[in-house]
């Protein structure tokens, strides 16, 4: 068709497009504040004419498609920009609030309060027999730990508020994911027409960026214009119309998948920075807060705390006040119950080595345990190495082998032969009745020995009774057949089993040599014990392959389940009551060999016996034994039926009560028991969270050991030997849990300028991704923003269009009538 | 590139809040002038600040300790200055006293003087500062009513024990002494080792006083208890009878005291019997004397046994042994401490070993129960003008002047006032103007034949011809023993028998008192032990005046020791007061290195710490100025519109 009515309608459909462009620029100009926003335009083309002999004349014009300014990469860029923005606002959020508890910048802080602890102990030294500067270092000490203690609880409750944030955070991510799976659905059902549902894609992407915000995400566009979302470590969070939940339980994170029986499983994410967006910020502030890891902050805090403790009642135990104690003393460690794991290497395995970063205890992953010949069937080179990584990886828990020594084959005694020998002390004889084969010699020599250690053991003079026992050995138990086997009967018993007095041709048919054996590579019972405060968690993969190993695979308790490569193991399913490995600073015992002395004072405070009462602590295995061997030494050295100072356990607590008419005090603690037990300490508790003063001190001053007692037994108030050690301290080389040595200013400003130069980073990465994201902003805007000016130009132009296309109308109307008036 | 509203916007409000966060940490720093106010500010900085602040802390106590160690060492060097003005009056005191224009009386009667100077040194001694004594060691305070100051007069310093000499052993009638084993004895709990032959003795020579003190002495390290042996005596029953005594009658520690027939007479008028056991001093290490009735004395030169065999016709002469035979006397102990000591027996002898058993009524320790196998030695020993020391003898006070520097403030009182002899010295002062214990004297006379009878004119003495028949009575008095046990014996002169050297040898006889004639020719008498044993005398027979030992003469050569001796004990002090001058001058230096120190470093912090005002009000200026230029170009651009013009 063509003609008048041809140019009529090419004029109404100019009249439409530009209509329409009209309508889309006010869309535009509408939603220039809206966030996310995508400049919309119409594409018009013209309408190919119908062909004639001139050649085609054309058919106006046609509003095509509204087209979306939007450049999917830059939008992309923008969306993991905001992820790392996220992250670091959250991170510097954080960091604000942690950087307050360790501010020094005012000179208020920890480290001053250190400066007053030590020079009080100076001031002590220049006057140690003045009240007052005893009450000084109790004040400074109160002063020094009271902030160690609130600095611990602010960083407690900044994790507690850091998690509750978490946890909102979350819950607004799931509450996007959710959205942004209906939008999926949506669109797709918008585009079935071929046509873009443009807004649509809009709001998702802005949901996209709302989500990059709180967590790292990728997504991709799928074949019908779906978007998938990806977490950074490849789960996806939403696919087409499918979300997933996040879990946040307080230290974990957790995907939640629905089952097909109703029930949501829960898999446990990485839940680090590596999460990225604000999430990942915050959980990345989180963990140097958390417990349990000596090299985030918290953990610092706590190590710096320990070492203080450890430090300064290792040279305060040693010490004596002005005066030998009167009435009674209490350790303020209570060791109600030390948890004792003990299980048997597997000897069939024994050769097999386990890498390092298999196994781990309570999250701290253990070196490599090297597999070696099991030695007449115990893999005990294995035990021993099993043993140092497990105290390596400072997971909290002690191991210990238990000792075992195993004499060679003998050849058997004749008739009428004896021999005679000491172990451990104890003195064993045996004369054979008749000619004997080795093993007739070892086993009657093995029941001789053991009828004497039980003899010894009812001695009510034997200070500590023998954990010893001997058998025949049979080739799987350590020793080769008809040879005889000593060990320790206590799980992770190490001290030393001594063999004496062998020295003739008879003795030496026993296959028995003179000597020491501790516990080591080569002398054990092929048995690791593993002793904790408190109940820990060993983890080897995803099954007990591993686990059954080392002895530890599935079954050892009840509540275990076998097969998961993992189980906890608590005091309720074994313990050692008051065993002394439960205390919090066990690792300081030096039981095997150590001794400690007492010195006993009339109550005039002149010694009562010329020289101290020396405690062989040798073999003490729980607290009893400890106050046992105490007593017993006691009333032994001063002859008097009842101990002139008792000791005995209390809930746990060592404790020493005088009989009213005598005193004392210790010295020589080579067994560092008091100052394990917390007896005669300055410092009670074990971390920044449970360091106190001993509450006797501040009952007592004359109690704070600033002298030791002399060598007669003489206690000078003028003594000033153990303050200036104490003091010492500000310059000494300390070591730190996780092996660190360090002096504890040192370590302490180490920390603050740590976490200062954290905060720093966050807040100049901040700076910068801020400024780079404001840039991808305007590459975005200088295609998808929408220009005012430019809308506005485009108005006109459209006004324009419009208005010549409405001359077309009229021009055509004037030609139809000057048409229509011909006729 | 198009440039739309919105980045404008955005681009303006970012940079606007840039400068604002600049200007608001000028600000910060401006209004605290601080350089930093939180550790992130700059956390290098920070921790060079926190270690500087440390290092700040730590020099401001060093000179705290160093302010207070100066005032100790202050205040012993001005105790120790008085004391030796103290020193000093009392050695002119002993030089004036010693010369001839002083007699006995006069003496005697400045005895009080040089107890004042004893009183004044030990109050000076007992010097405190705030109320702790300087001199005490770390016993600065907590003295008791028994022990109230540091130095206390009229007491033995340290602690000890008498033993009681133990029964003589009758050979054939009584059983052999046994040897003391090892860890039969505990001293303070630690076992003493086996005795072991001393070497000298002839017989039981595991068991005499010399092995057990040799076996306590080799633990003493251990033990703190040193033992000292009373050499072993024997004075006869009675008076020494006339007859003869051949080969064989009379063995003294293995030696034949004879070797032919020889006449005795009646209570050894002549001295036969006793020059011919002195003749065999050198071989059985037994000197004798007899006594003004006859009576012989035997005593050992040293811890060995003391054997005496007599036959029957040399026991009748000798009257030894009571009855004739074999006879053995061991030696005592004295064991000393400075310390309270324990000795326990651990084979239920009560310690017979050591003659210490039956309790207090032997050892003279209060409250010892007999029977019990031990002794707790704890009780104080009062003895005239002794000066006990009851603080610290083993720790100087320290302080700390730096990291691992120590400079001792204070020296105890065993070191500066106890071994330097200060108080011994005036003790033994007092005693010789008191004219009584004389340790050691030198006869100013001069014998040229000390071999000659005393009445043959030919002794080469002057004075010989005022000697006649009497006796020198010597008292001997062992201070060991509280109170000081005296002991008389005589010895009888007769002009016509004894010669200047027997005479001597007879004096030499006496337990604690050593006699004998120099090369020179004259008379010198020691006591064995001068810590232990003094002397006086009384003769009526003026055999000493003669010898030239007169009471005068004796002072004067005593008092003539004590100034010498005084002035030994004076440059002692002087050592110690340089001593102490010396650590003045080191802590004044370490205190002015330290006063610079604390200067430098405060500056260093505040180079660290504290803002730079000038530059951060410019700074703070130049914000301003493009913070109101961003305001300006801001509203600028954003207000041009198209909008406005159509």
């Amino acid at each position: 068709m063509a003609g008048i009515s041809q140019i009529l309608n090419i004029a109404k459909e100019a009249l439409m497009a530009h209509q329409l462009s009209l309508q889309v620029a006010s869309h535009n100009i509408s939603n220039v504040d809206t966030p996310g926003y995508t400049r919309q335009s119409l594409k018009l083309t013209s309408v190919q004419g119908a062909p004639l002999a001139i050649g085609t004349i054309g058919g106006g014009v046609d509003a095509t498609q509204v087209v979306r300014h939007y450049d999917q990469f830059i939008t992309q860029r923008i969306s993991s920009q905001e992820s790392q923005v996220g992250y670091l606002e959250a991170q510097q959020q954080a960091f604000r609030v942690v950087e307050t508890v360790f501010n020094e910048a005012q000179g208020t802080g920890l480290n001053d309060l250190f400066s007053q602890f030590w020079a009080s102990w100076q001031d002590l030294a220049a006057n140690p027999d003045l009240l007052a500067a005893r009450q000084a270092v109790v004040q400074s000490g109160e002063a020094l730990l009271g902030h160690i203690q609130y600095m611990d609880a602010e960083l407690d409750r900044i994790s507690g508020d850091l998690s509750l944030t978490l946890q909102k955070g979350i819950t607004e991510v799931n509450r996007l994911s959710e959205e942004l799976a209906r939008i999926n659905i949506q669109i797709t059902g918008a585009e079935t027409t071929a046509s873009s549902a443009n807004d649509l894609r809009d709001q998702r992407d802005e949901i996209v960026r709302s989500i990059a915000e709180y967590l790292g995400v990728t997504n991709y566009e799928g074949k019908n214009g779906t978007y998938t979302l990806l977490l950074s470590d490849g789960h996806a969070l939403v696919d087409t119309a499918q979300n997933w939940e996040l879990e946040w339980t307080g230290d974990t994170m957790y995907l939640l998948t629905p089952k097909a029986d109703g029930t949501t499983s829960r898999q446990e994410l990485a839940a680090g920075e590596e999460l990225g967006g604000k999430i990942g910020g915050w959980v990345s502030v989180f963990q140097e807060l958390q417990n349990d890891n000596q090299d985030n902050y918290q953990g610092r805090l706590d190590s710096l705390a320990a070492s203080l403790i450890r430090e300064v009642n290792s040279l305060h135990s040693q010490g004596v006040g002005l005066a030998p104690i009167a009435d009674t003393l209490t350790g303020t460690e209570a060791v109600p119950a030390a948890v004792l794991l003990s299980s048997t290497v597997l000897q069939s395995d024994a050769l097999q080595s386990i890498a390092a970063g298999m196994l781990s205890i309570n999250g701290r992953s253990l070196g490599a345990i090297e597999g070696a010949v099991a030695v007449n069937g115990l893999a005990m080179t294995k035990a021993s190495s099993a043993v140092d990584a497990v105290n390596e990886a400072e997971a909290g828990v002690l191991a210990r082998l238990t000792t075992l020594m195993a004499g060679t084959a003998g050849t058997g005694l004749v008739a009428g032969e004896s021999v005679a020998f000491s172990v451990d002390g104890v003195q064993v004889a045996y004369t054979a009745a008749a000619d004997e084969t080795a093993a007739e010699t070892a086993a009657n020599v093995v029941s001789r020995i053991n009828t004497a250690i039980a003899a010894h053991n009812g001695d009510p003079t034997t200070l500590v009774p023998l954990r010893l026992e001997a058998v025949v050995g049979d080739g799987s138990n350590g020793g080769a057949a008809g040879s005889i086997v000593l060990r320790n009967t206590m799980d992770g018993d190490p001290s030393g089993i001594s063999i004496a007095g062998i020295d003739t041709a008879a003795d030496a048919k026993l296959g028995l040599a003179n000597g020491v054996q501790t516990a080591d590579a080569t002398h054990n019972t092929g048995e690791i014990a593993i002793f904790a405060r408190q109940a820990f968690t060993v983890r080897g993969g995803t099954s007990d392959t591993i686990l059954n190993q080392l002895g530890m695979g599935g079954g050892l308790h009840s509540d275990d389940v076998p097969g998961d490569g993992e189980f906890t193991f608590g005091a309720e399913n074994n313990a050692v009551v008051n065993g002394l490995m439960g205390f919090s600073y066990a690792d300081e015992l030096a039981i095997d060999g150590g001794s400690l002395d007492i010195w006993l004072y009339n109550l005039d405070n002149s010694p009562a016996m010329a020289r101290p009462v020396t405690v062989e602590l040798t073999g003490a295995y729980t607290l009893q034994d400890v106050a046992r061997a105490i007593n017993t030494a006691v009333t032994g050295a001063t002859g008097a039926t009842d101990p002139w100072v008792e000791a005995s356990v209390v809930q746990g607590q060592l404790r020493f009560t005088s009989d009213g008419s005598h005193r004392f005090a210790f010295a020589n603690d080579t067994a560092n028991i008091l100052q394990v037990a917390g007896v005669n300490t300055f410092f009670s508790g074990y971390d920044a969270g449970s360091i106190d003063i001993n509450a006797l001190l501040s009952e007592d001053l004359g109690l704070l050991a600033a002298g030791r007692v002399g060598t007669g037994g003489e206690i000078f108030p003028g003594d000033n030997t153990n303050a200036i050690q104490i003091a010492d301290l500000q310059s000494s080389q300390v070591s730190f849990n996780g092996g660190s040595t360090e002096t504890m200013d040192g370590f302490y400003n180490a920390l603050v300028s740590e976490v200062g130069a954290g905060s720093r980073s966050a807040n100049r990465d901040l700076e910068f991704n801020q400024l780079l994201q404001s840039q991808l902003e305007e590459i975005r805007d200088s295609s998808s923003g929408v220009s005012l000016d430019e809308e506005m130009a485009n108005l006109i132009r459209f006004q324009h269009a419009y208005a010549a296309a409405a001359k077309l109308i009229s021009m055509s109307d004037e030609m139809l009538s000057s048409l229509l008036d011909t006729i | 590139m198009r440039t739309t509203m919105n980045s404008i916007h955005q681009n303006a409000l970012f940079n606007l809040s840039r400068v604002l966060q600049e200007m608001q940490q000028l600000n910060n720093k401006v209004t605290s002038g601080k350089e930093l106010s939180r550790i992130s500010d700059d956390p290098i900085r920070m921790a060079s600040s926190l270690n500087m602040r440390t290092n700040l802390a730590e020099l401001k106590q060093y000179q705290r300790n160093i302010t207070f160690g100066e005032s100790m060492v202050g205040a012993a060097e001005e105790a120790l200055t008085q004391i030796q003005s103290v020193i000093s009056d009392a050695k002119h005191a002993a030089v004036q006293l010693s010369s001839s224009s002083a007699d006995p009386t006069s003496r005697r009667n400045s005895a009080t003087l040089v107890r004042n100077f004893l009183e004044q040194a030990v109050s000076l001694a007992n010097s405190q500062v705030a109320g702790r004594f300087l001199f005490g060691g770390f016993r600065t305070s907590g003295y008791t009513n028994e022990e109230p100051a540091p130095f206390l007069a009229d007491h033995v310093d340290g602690f000890r024990v008498n033993a009681a000499f133990p029964d003589p052993v009758s050979i054939g009638t009584d059983p052999a002494p046994a040897a003391m084993a090892e860890g039969d004895l505990l001293v303070n709990g630690i076992g003493v080792g086996a005795a072991a032959d001393d070497g000298l003795s002839t017989i039981y020579a595991d068991a005499s006083a010399a092995a057990l003190a040799a076996s306590i002495n080799a633990a003493s390290a251990e033990t703190g208890v040193e033992a000292v042996v009373v050499p072993a005596f024997q004075q006869a029953d009675a008076a020494v009878n006339a007859g003869f005594m051949d080969a064989g009658d009379l063995v003294i520690n293995g030696e034949s005291i004879f070797s032919a027939a020889t006449a005795i007479m009646a209570n050894d008028a002549d001295n036969s019997l006793v020059n011919a056991i002195n003749s065999k001093s050198a071989l059985t290490g037994v000197t004798a004397t007899r006594g003004e009735d006859g009576r012989l004395l035997l005593s050992a030169a040293d811890g060995r046994n003391l054997h005496v065999v007599t036959s029957a016709a040399g026991e009748a002469v000798s009257r030894l042994n009571g009855v004739a035979g074999g006879m053995v006397h061991i030696g005592a102990l004295q064991l000393f401490s400075e310390r309270k000591f324990t000795l326990e027996s651990t084979i239920g002898d009560d310690l017979a070993m050591l003659g210490l058993q039956g309790g207090e009524a032997i050892s003279g320790e209060e409250g010892d129960v007999a029977g019990d196998d031990v002794i707790v030695v704890d009780s104080l020993v009062y003895v005239d003008s002794a000066v006990r020391y009851t603080g610290d003898r083993e720790n100087n006070l320290e302080i700390a002047v730096g990291r691992r520097s120590r400079i001792e403030v204070a020296k105890n009182g065993q070191e500066l006032f106890v071994d330097s002899g200060l108080f011994s010295t005036l003790r033994d002062f007092e005693r010789i103007l008191l004219g009584e214990r004389f340790t050691e004297i030198t006869g100013s006379g001069q014998a040229t034949d000390t071999a000659a009878t005393l009445d043959s004119g030919d002794t080469g003495l002057s004075l010989a011809g005022i000697v006649a028949n009497g006796a020198i009575t010597f008292t001997v008095t062992d201070q060991a023993y509280r109170p000081p046990q005296e002991t008389s014996f005589s010895v009888p002169v007769d002009t016509a028998v004894d010669t200047p050297a027997g005479i001597a040898e007879k004096i030499n006889g006496i337990p604690g008192i050593n006699a004998a004639w120099d090369v020179d020719g004259h008379l010198v008498m020691t006591s064995d032990d001068p810590e232990r044993y003094s002397f006086g005398f009384d003769d009526s027979s003026n055999f000493l005046q003669a010898a030239g030992v007169t009471l005068n003469q004796a002072q004067s050569q005593a008092l003539q020791g004590i100034a010498s001796e005084l002035e030994t004990v004076f440059s002692a002090m002087t050592d110690h007061i340089s001593d102490l001058a010396a650590i003045a001058k080191r802590m004044e230096v370490q205190n002015n290195i330290y006063a610079r120190l604390e200067v430098s470093t405060t500056e260093t912090i505040s180079d660290l710490e504290d803002a730079d005002l000038a530059q951060a009000v410019m700074e703070l200026k130049a914000k301003e100025v493009a913070y109101e230029a961003a305001l300006a170009a801001a509203a600028k651009t954003l207000q041009m519109s198209l909008l406005n013009f159509l």
